[in-house]
Order: structure tokens, then C-alpha cells, then sequence
């Protein structure tokens, strides 16, 4: 019974340490000329929205694949944000 | 909310587009923009498959997006770049005729790329030629888009292209019909369309083939078509009207998924319908130098503004700008 607890009482605790695991981890971004690191647990249209773009305008390239908006960041790898404005 | 998935095989999609309710795989987004391309190019009967048609190409998405999609249809379509010798430290023309080349390239010998060198022909720069008339750098974009317009113009004809391609997408024409109408330009509005006549004196019939499409549907294409195209936007385009234009629609989209979709095509039925009574295209006229059609007599827009003898004359008198040509360029063909 005491062990059975136990395991209850761990088992919030890993998850929360999992979490910041998983949260500490960054993946490099690219936009323009800039490059800077995010949390990878975010999804790419919070990204785009905490950078204060517009979905509408910014498209999203993993590893050279476009991925879509909902997509999460991941735990590795980079992320390209492409502007898809134009004009003159 | 996780991915969604691609509506015609449950693969995760790339894109998700809210204005039509869909969300697709890379391959079945390819598929599906060029159908769309077809019907649209079908519904509007902008040229048939043994037409030869030349494509505007400046490097970009668009085009180059473009050029890929009519040659993947089975069309005849080679390029046409024009350089306007736009440098500003970036050297943007020079990397721009370089991605148009690598293109073509990749699809010779089914295609060929023709270049026109504005400096070489006329001497001068697009940049040079706009710091002689009024507001110099200001007017750069109109210059520019005037300059285009005419080589465009002057090549389908001289090359015996029957149709001239571009590649102007739903934004840049949703951002173009919501600033005529900010200012109520009558005149333009009626003249905007996908399909623009051929009319007399070798005025080529020109065509939009993907102004159906968003403008990151088009971005999209190239990307997951691996069409390498230049990213970064002309260095004169900065804080231009066009992009602010496109920035509000895109606010608006984000609220309300359709709305650039539904203005501009709302807009079309309205002008079929024949909401702008009595403002019928101008009769041409030759122009005395080049001999392209123009609306008002003598020499077009474009003549005066190349013409060297007006140009010394003009700076002699110590004036700004060229005489008449604030008037002679919403005339010319390049607004037709």
C-alpha cells in the first residue's frame, strides 16, 4: 500500500519535471536577418503570434518542409519563418 | 488542437486555409493549386493550349510559382525577366535575374528565359529614371511599375507573344481594388480584372492566372514545390502603400477567414453586373515614338519619361519632374 502512494505522489511530480524539461529545451528560430531560441512546447501560430505577426503573412519551414500552423515547435531541430509579403 | 489532417488522405496537412475550409498534405496542396490554376485560367478564357504565352518573372514566389505551374499544365510558356537595375547596396536585380536563370535552367529545353536590360536599353536605371520626376524616390514604385508595363508589353509583342502572364495573386489585387476604393478611382476600378483585352496598336492581352490564390498559398506553393526563389522584398518597396494595404486586409482575414476572398471576387460579379455604367477604356493612340498604344497624343508615358531631350530640357528649366506626366501615366498603358 505504501509503495502504490508512493508511486501516486511521484508520478505529479515527474510530469512537472518533465515539463520544465521540455520547456527548458529551445529550438532556434530564424526570421529575416534574426536568429533566437523558443521553448519548444509552444506551437508554431503562438510563436508567430508572441512575435506579434500575423498568421496570415508568415509561413513556417522545418528541416526544409513546410509544416503547418498548429504544429508544435518540438524539442530540436530549427524553425524558419518565412514572410510571404511583397509589394511595391 | 493538434494538426489537422489533409482532407483527401488524413496525412498531416502543411497548410490549413479557413477561407475554403481546407487543410492539405504537401501533395495534394500541389495538386490541388494547380486544378485550381486550370479551372481559373479555363473559366476566364485567358489563353488555350496551343497559345504561347510569356511569363513576367522577377525571381519571386509568384512568378516563378507561376512559370512552374503553366509548364506543369502542358502549357508554352517561357520567361521574361526585366532588369531594372535596382541595387541600393543589395545588389537585388543582379540576385534576382540569378534565381530567374537557375530556374529556367531547371526546365530547359522546355523553356527559355528572355531578359531585358532597362539600363542598357535607356541608360539609365529604374531608379534614375525615377529621380527625374517629381517626388523622385517617392514615385520609385510607380516608375517602376510603369517602366515593367511597357517592356512588358513592348517584348510580348516583338517576340510574337499572343498572351503576357503575371503573376499578381489575390492579395496584391485585394490590396490594389481596396486603395482605389479608399479613393474612389473610378476609372480603375472598372479596369480591374484578371483578364486585361488585347486592344489596337499591339496592346497584349494580359493575364492573372493565379488571382485565386492567397498570397502564402502561393509562398507555399514554391516552397513545397522547392522552387528557390529570392525572399527578401525589394529594397524601394519598404513602408510602401501596397504593403500596409495587404498588412489591414490581413488583420481583417485573421477575425473573419474569407474576407480578401470574398471583397475581391464580390468585386468582379459587381463590375460584371455592371455597377460602373459609362466608363468604357479610352481610344488609343500610337505612341509618335515607340509606337505603343497610349491614351493621350504625342509620346506615352513612357517616352517621356526615357526621352533624354525632355529630360535636359526639363532640368534646364530648372522645373521638377517632366511635364505632364503625373497625367500621362494614369493614361498610358500601364493603367489600361
Amino acid at each position: 500500500m505504501g509503495g502504490r502512494s508512493a508511486i501516486v505522489g511521484f508520478y505529479p511530480i515527474a510530469q512537472s519535471w518533465i515539463f520544465l524539461q521540455t520547456m527548458r529545451r529551445m529550438v532556434k528560430i530564424f526570421f529575416r536577418e534574426s536568429e533566437f531560441e523558443s521553448p519548444g512546447k509552444i506551437t508554431i501560430r503562438e510563436l508567430i503570434k508572441g512575435l506579434g505577426l500575423n498568421p496570415q503573412s508568415v509561413l513556417a519551414v522545418k528541416e526544409g518542409k513546410l509544416v503547418s500552423n498548429e504544429t508544435r515547435l518540438g524539442t530540436e531541430g530549427e524553425i524558419k519563418l518565412v514572410s510571404v509579403i511583397s509589394g511595391g | 488542437m493538434g494538426v489537422h489532417r489533409c482532407r483527401k488522405c488524413a496525412a498531416d496537412s502543411v497548410i490549413n486555409m479557413p477561407q475554403h475550409k481546407l487543410a492539405l498534405c504537401g501533395e495534394h496542396f500541389l495538386a490541388w493549386v494547380e486544378k485550381s490554376t486550370f479551372d481559373f485560367i479555363h473559366k476566364h478564357r485567358m489563353f488555350e493550349p496551343e497559345d504561347r504565352v510569356l511569363v513576367a518573372v522577377s525571381g519571386g514566389k509568384d512568378s516563378l510559382s507561376l512559370w512552374a505551374i503553366l509548364l506543369k499544365l502542358g502549357f508554352h510558356a517561357d520567361g521574361l525577366y526585366i532588369d531594372l537595375g535596382i541595387d541600393d547596396g543589395c545588389g537585388y536585380s543582379k540576385r534576382s535575374v540569378d534565381y530567374a536563370r537557375k530556374f529556367a535552367q531547371s526546365v530547359s529545353p522546355a523553356a527559355e528565359l528572355h531578359v531585358v536590360d532597362v539600363g542598357a536599353l535607356y541608360g539609365k536605371t529604374v531608379a534614375e529614371l525615377a529621380a527625374r520626376r517629381a517626388g523622385g524616390r517617392k514615385k520609385l514604385c510607380s516608375v517602376c511599375g510603369l517602366v515593367k508595363r511597357h517592356e512588358m508589353n513592348r517584348a510580348a509583342r516583338e517576340l510574337g507573344y499572343p498572351v503576357l502572364a503575371t503573376g499578381h495573386n489575390l492579395d496584391d489585387e485585394a490590396a490594389v481594388l481596396f486603395g482605389n476604393t479608399l479613393r474612389w478611382e473610378v476609372e480603375y476600378l472598372v479596369r480591374q480584372a484578371p483578364v486585361l483585352p488585347s486592344g489596337e496598336h499591339g496592346l497584349m492581352k494580359r493575364v492573372k492566372p493565379l488571382a485565386r490564390f492567397y498570397e502564402r498559398e502561393t509562398a507555399a506553393y514554391a516552397i513545397v514545390s522547392n522552387i528557390d526563389y529570392i525572399e527578401e522584398e525589394c529594397p524601394f518597396s519598404k513602408g510602401a502603400t501596397s504593403i500596409r494595404l495587404k498588412e489591414s486586409l490581413n488583420s481583417m482575414e485573421i477575425g473573419s477567414p474569407g474576407t480578401k476572398l470574398n471583397f475581391y471576387f464580390s468585386f468582379l460579379r459587381a463590375r460584371k453586373s455592371g455597377i460602373f455604367p459609362g466608363c468604357e477604356r479610352p481610344a488609343l493612340k500610337a505612341c509618335e515614338k515607340c509606337g505603343q498604344a497610349t491614351a493621350i497624343p504625342g509620346l506615352c508615358a513612357f517616352c517621356r519619361l526615357t526621352d533624354p531631350e525632355i529630360a535636359s530640357g526639363r532640368e534646364n528649366d530648372g522645373q521638377e519632374g517632366l511635364p505632364g506626366l503625373e497625367n500621362a501615366s494614369e493614361t498610358d498603358i500601364s493603367r489600361l
